[in-house]
């Protein structure tokens, strides 16, 4: 566990600053000689034209740092510019490697206003969850925040956007210019997106390289369970019936109006996901029916606290509980709410569409159709193998 | 920095506090100029414009203009805070003698307390120019931690330092910005010393620092801080063969003051010169105005 967190801005006349710290105790590795340091590593060799936001660390006699830093626009805008963690001589920087980015970006995205100061104490408490975030959570994280979403949304729908336009739709969306560049990072991490320049145009150019998005699926390892339970004959077909309708009602509803559907469920399944007691709970009942007493010793957690999660679970139709012949309730999934990705296959003739129809640049639409070829799976495979 | 207020009311002046004076242009003929300007403005709303290297930040008030001078490139977001902090004060206390005819009997001088408090709020940046090794650090400790006494051993600046100075400056605090002076760090100045008031190019009085100055760290002061005060620091005058104060103003083209920065008896001529550059009390160069000579 790190000692704290703090926020450091930069302010011409004092150099940098502690915005904010949390514990409010915290007093190691916030002196200003440190401060410039930290600085010094994030910026070095970094210009307007080439900016290096990004992680770093640093070692001290008695404490080391890790660092997320967001940039030289935000340095010399003076907003807050530079989350780091205060850790123990002996704690490795790099477990926080994923985590500290996430709670960066959210402070970043925070950053007017001094909004961000109210959320630093409730993110530094999840940090070691953070830490442990499956991938899937990862993205679950981008589908949760309505900006990146926003940004998945247009990019699903056209395949590409220059980062200027894209700026524009946000700031009409969400009501607040945002560094693109710092939202999107964390997306060309993932594998989501690309970004490159292309000759002849005035600023970056954003490509889809993976669509991503939630799904609810059969899973069938759990049916399989359940038809090999000992559970009684009427409950196992009640619950096989519930569940086949609740798929059929919702593959309807996908066909019916797909956006809606698809999306009504990245922001809400990727809320459950994110907080890390649901999700254990899904986590543990995606591998089989449980019996529900047996649930607080599973994922220790009170009776209480997984009946209350079970129930907001239960009214998203994620889970559902019967009963044996002992009167035992059993939980199981209805569905299974995954995040995929999936190849963008249908960008490819959109893509040509959009350039038959001089939607976008010549260049562009080539330069994403090249893309899009080398992202393609079985290019992915090829170099799986080759490497 | 701040350096003036001026504040007038249908021609007259109701106050003035002049803590330093700007000197190459005619201050009388520039307010009344910007004193119209101001009778412009909406209530409350700030503007400001520059002349040389000053900036007039102005405001209009009751049918008062608040007018205060300050260095051109010094942090205009905190001047204009300070404005409207004063404002603010000054009214707290004089509404309503502005609104009636009291103000023309009214004696304002009592203002210039909270005037002074406000400017002593925004510390005056001075940043500490020269190549690694020449006391730049050495010179940062001396003012500021003289109990330790300056340290004798090197151990070379990454990237920078920067530390508060509060001594007998009154109304002026200062922060001082010890730039990393290996090469590398060099082209990382204009992160650092962005709304500089004041520069002290440091060097260790050899003939090879002074080419140093003049063909790496000139460029780099001269693009970000034009508007800025100079002078050069003579340092390591105690060492043989060490070129005297003169012969290094004569090569930099600053006037140049003798210095050993790592003995403590220097410590109040090191501060009497911070002093005199921030007072314009002795000989300076502005920075885009150097111009090498030998
Ligand atoms: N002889 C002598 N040595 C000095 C003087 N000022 C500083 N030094 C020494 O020069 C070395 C470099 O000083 P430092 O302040 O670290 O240089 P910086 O790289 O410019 O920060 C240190 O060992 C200082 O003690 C001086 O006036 N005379
Ligand atoms: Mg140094």
């Amino acid at each position: 566990m790190p000692e704290g967190l703090a926020v450091l801005k930069w302010d011409d006349e004092l150099g940098p600053i502690v915005t904010i710290r949390t514990p409010k105790k915290l007093k190691i590795g916030l002196d200003p000689t440190t401060s410039m340091r930290a600085y010094g590593i994030a910026t070095l060799g970094e210009t307007k034209e080439s900016q290096k936001p990004g992680f770093s660390s640093l070692a001290f006699e008695d404490f080391k740092l890790a660092v997320y830093y967001g940039g030289l626009n935000m340095h010399l805008k003076g907003l807050p510019s530079m989350v780091f963690l205060v850790l123990h001589p002996e704690e490795d920087p790099d477990v926080y490697k994923d985590a500290l980015p996430e709670i960066a970006t959210q402070i970043f995205l925070n950053a007017e206003n001094d909004a961000y100061e109210k959320m630093v104490a409730p993110l530094y408490k999840q940090i070691s969850r953070y830490t442990q975030m499956t991938a899937e959570q990862q993205q679950a994280s981008v589908l949760t925040d309505p900006v990146r979403r926003g940004i998945i949304q247009i990019l699903m729908k056209n395949g590409t956007v220059l980062s200027a336009d894209l700026e524009q739709v946000i700031f009409e969306e969400v009501g607040k210019k945002i560094d693109v560049d710092i939202v999107l990072r964390p997306l060309v991490k993932m594998g989501i997106i690309a970004t490159g320049w292309v000759e002849g145009l005035s600023s970056e150019v954003i490509y889809l390289t993976r669509a991503l998005f939630v799904l609810r699926t059969v899973s069938h390892n759990i049916v399989r369970a359940v038809l090999e339970s000992d559970l009684p004959k009427d409950a196992t077909e009640s619950y096989l019936e519930s569940s086949k309708e609740y798929h059929r009602d919702y593959v309807a509803r996908l066909r019916n109006d797909l956006f809606k559907t698809v999306w009504s469920d990245a922001e809400e399944i990727g809320k459950y996901m994110l907080d890390f007691d649901t999700y254990d709970l899904i986590q543990v009942l995606r591998r089989s029916p449980i019996e529900m007493k047996q649930l607080p010793e599973m994922i220790s957690l009170s009776n209480a606290k997984i009946k209350k999660k079970l129930s907001t679970l239960e009214k998203a139709n994620i889970v559902t509980r019967i009963k044996d012949g002992n009167k035992q309730q059993h939980v199981i999934l209805k569905c299974n709410p995954e995040v995929v990705t999936v190849y963008p296959e249908w960008l490819i003739q959109r893509t040509v569409d959009q350039y038959n129809s001089e939607i976008i640049a010549s260049q562009q639409a080539k330069h994403y159709l090249e893309v899009l070829k080398q992202s393609h799976p079985s290019q992915m495979k090829l170099i799986a193998e080759l490497e | 920095m701040i350096r003036e207020i001026h504040i007038f009311k249908e021609g007259q002046t109701l106050f003035k506090d002049i803590i330093v004076e700007n000197k190459d242009i005619d201050t009388d003929s520039v307010m009344t100029l910007v004193a119209s300007s101001a009778q412009n403005l909406q209530e409350w709303k700030i503007d400001s414009t520059e002349i040389n290297r000053y900036r007039f930040v102005y405001m209009n008030s009751h049918n008062a203009q608040f007018i205060v001078t300050m260095d051109r490139q010094s942090s205009l977001q905190k001047v204009n805070e300070a404005m409207m902090s004063l404002v603010s004060r000054f009214m707290m206390v004089f509404e309503s003698t502005l609104e009636s005819d009291e103000w023309k009997s009214t004696d304002f001088t009592p203002f210039g307390i909270g005037f002074r408090k406000i400017v002593g709020t925004i510390p005056v940046k001075m940043c500490l120019a020269g190549h690694g090794g020449t006391g730049k650090t050495t010179l940062l400790e001396l003012a500021t931690l003289p109990s330790r006494g300056p340290a004798q051993e090197y151990v070379p600046t990454f990237f920078g330092d920067k530390a508060l100075l509060k001594a007998d400056f009154d109304p002026y605090i200062f922060s001082i910005f010890d730039l990393g002076g290996q090469d590398r760090f060099v082209q990382e100045w204009g992160k650092i010393i962005r709304s500089g008031s004041l520069v002290f190019i440091v060097t260790d009085s050899t003939e090879a620092n002074l080419e140093w100055t003049k063909r790496i760290a000139y460029p780099v002061l001269k693009a970000e801080l034009p508007y800025a005060r100079a002078i050069a620091i003579a340092n390591k005058q105690d060492l043989p063969g060490a070129l005297s104060p003169q012969e290094v103003a004569g090569k930099l083209g600053v006037p140049a003051y003798g210095m050993q920065a790592n003995q403590l008896d220097f410590r109040e001529r090191w501060l009497e010169l911070i002093r005199a550059l921030a007072f314009e009390e002795l000989e300076f160069k502005i920075v885009g105005e150097i111009k090498e000579t030998e």
